[in-house]
């Protein structure tokens, strides 16, 4: 199954129009599965009723790891409203990324708070950037939030982009996450013309299918480690947004075709 | 015969005068190195820098000239190279204004190819040593692509770069197979990952000793193998701390690794 993290589109969402515009855009081009925050000019049931205008489901809800404990019951309400039994949050705060110490302090929030989310019946997911592989002593950060966090409480969504971009091989890297990865997030990687670099890497985010990632690799391990929605996140476009989503959408349909 | 070899320019800021040149290469040959990739400094003739290295038990393995200079420096190519005891010839990228389209990368790929050509009837071999920029897109073609496909594999080899083809958003592991016989030297050196500053989406990544990243040693290793590379060529284009430590610990690291 495909989604869409909406990020992607967020020049294209800044008002109930324009909001309703993209949804309708994201729906015609073929996505059915939606990754979006409520904006602040609506309310959970709101947005469910513009969602289902237009086919689309709600794939999580957004909390920033600090609010889950006092907003909860906001937090369970919004969850039911859009339908949805999976809690994503935001990535590790800059000052901990530092030391071994800074990810082990963060792992320990994961899990405390993917616990409080069992309870209730969520699932909990932290969505990683290239930030998380920073090489210590004894290994990775993500090594840390792996190794000292619960796969019954504390899901992952990688991106494929952004493990590259760690200096990792995507298609062998993403074994770390089997069994507690069910999403993951998809965008290319390529190489822009017109820089003079030798030294620094020209990197550019571009749409599913396109540059240079091990597509089909990428696609069978995340099949094999139980990866069962590709949200297409591009975090910049170069052309039109909505002409480079469709192409992700097209072109994840085909690495997919027979094999899910 | 070792597998293991330097790049001097990973030592560039210690010899910039003919005592610390010496000193370099005794250090260089006490951790153990028994290979360089060198260029000639200016304070030296060719055969003061052979009668050094000799000195130190040191052999180059290649001689240098830019690109777009060996037509006319055949005959002196010869010599260095005799002086030196290689047959390999190593080159620099290709110029600025023609990274930029795909005209460029043809038209680059025609010298390659001219200047392998004169280089081969000479009894010499001509590498090229690319970066993550050659891997840019022109539609569904990149510059790489163009490079390996427009030139003789008889005349024209590369140098792959383990980190280079990492930053370019491929898997070593599978891309280093395009150079299948295209390749007898390889440069190494780890990607590694230190403290975010700024965007989570930046990807503050650094040079680093083999084996102290996230690079997939395993299958690049494997991959080298397949593709006939021969010599292991260490090159660490920025160090942090001691360089000479750094080398030392990129050899020992090679040899716990299998390579001898």
């Amino acid at each position: 199954m495909i989604g869409i993290q909406m990020y992607t589109l967020r020049d294209f969402m800044n008002s109930k129009e324009n909001l309703r515009n993209t949804l309708r855009k994201v729906s015609e081009i073929g996505y059915r599965s939606v990754q979006i925050s409520i904006p602040g000019f609506m309310n959970a049931s709101e947005l469910k009723n513009e969602l289902d205008n237009y086919s689309l489901k709600a794939d999580s809800v957004f909390a920033p790891l600090e609010s889950i404990h006092d907003n909860l019951d906001n937090l369970l309400q919004n969850a039911k409203v859009l339908d949805t039994d999976t809690i994503r949050t935001d990535g590790i705060p800059e000052r901990l990324t530092g030391s071994e110490e800074g990810f082990r302090i963060y792992a320990e929030r994961l899990q405390n708070a993917g616990k409080l989310l069992s309870k209730y019946g969520l699932r909990f997911m932290y969505h990683n950037h290239a930030l998380e592989y920073s090489n210590f002593e004894n290994g990775t950060g993500m090594d840390i939030l792996l190794k000292e966090t619960d796969p019954q409480y504390v899901m992952f969504q990688p991106d494929v982009h952004h493990i590259a971009a760690a200096g990792l091989e995507v298609s062998h890297a993403l074994y770390d996450f089997a069994g507690r990865c069910e999403y993951i997030h998809m965008q290319g990687y390529a190489i822009i013309a017109g820089e003079d670099v030798d030294k620094a890497v020209p990197r550019r985010t571009v749409p599913v299918g396109t540059g240079n990632l091990n597509w089909s690799g990428i696609v069978k391990t995340a099949l094999d480690i139980g990866v069962k929605l590709f949200v297409v996140e591009q975090d910049n476009c170069i052309g039109n947004p909505f002409d480079e989503v469709a192409l992700s959408y097209r072109n994840l349909n085909k690495l997919l075709e027979g094999k899910e | 015969m070792s597998k293991i070899a330097l790049q001097m320019y990973t030592c560039r800021e210690h010899m910039k005068t003919a005592a610390d040149f010496e000193e370099t290469l005794k250090k260089v040959a006490e951790i153990g190195y028994e290979y360089v990739q060198i260029s000639r400094p200016a304070f030296f003739e060719m055969d003061e820098m052979a009668k050094l290295l000799g000195k130190y038990d040191l052999q180059a393995d290649s001689v240098f000239c830019p690109t777009g200079k060996i037509l006319n420096n055949i005959e002196q190519l010869e010599k260095d190279a005799d002086i030196l005891g290689t047959d390999v010839v190593r080159t620099d990228s290709i110029p600025v204004a023609l990274r930029t389209s795909r005209e460029g990368y043809h038209e680059f790929a025609h010298r390659m190819d001219q200047e392998g050509q004169a280089l081969k009837k000479a009894g010499l071999r001509y590498i090229y040593h690319f970066h993550a920029f050659e891997f840019v897109s022109f539609g569904n073609i990149r510059g790489i692509d163009i490079l390996l496909h427009e030139t003789d594999p008889e005349a024209v080899m590369f140098q792959p770069d383990v980190f280079w083809l990492t930053s370019a958003g491929t898997e070593p592991s599978v891309s280093l197979r395009m150079f299948k016989g295209r390749a007898f030297y390889m440069h190494v050196k780890d990607y590694a990952i230190r403290q975010l500053e700024g965007a989570i989406e930046n990807v503050p990544f650094y040079f680093a000793p083999v084996g102290t990243g996230n690079l997939n040693w395993n299958g690049i290793l494997q991959a080298a193998n397949e593709i006939g590379i021969q010599r292991f060529v260490v090159e660490q284009d920025q160090v942090d701390g001691d360089v000479f430590e750094a080398i030392r610990t990129s050899y020992k690291n090679l040899q716990k690794m299998g390579i001898r």
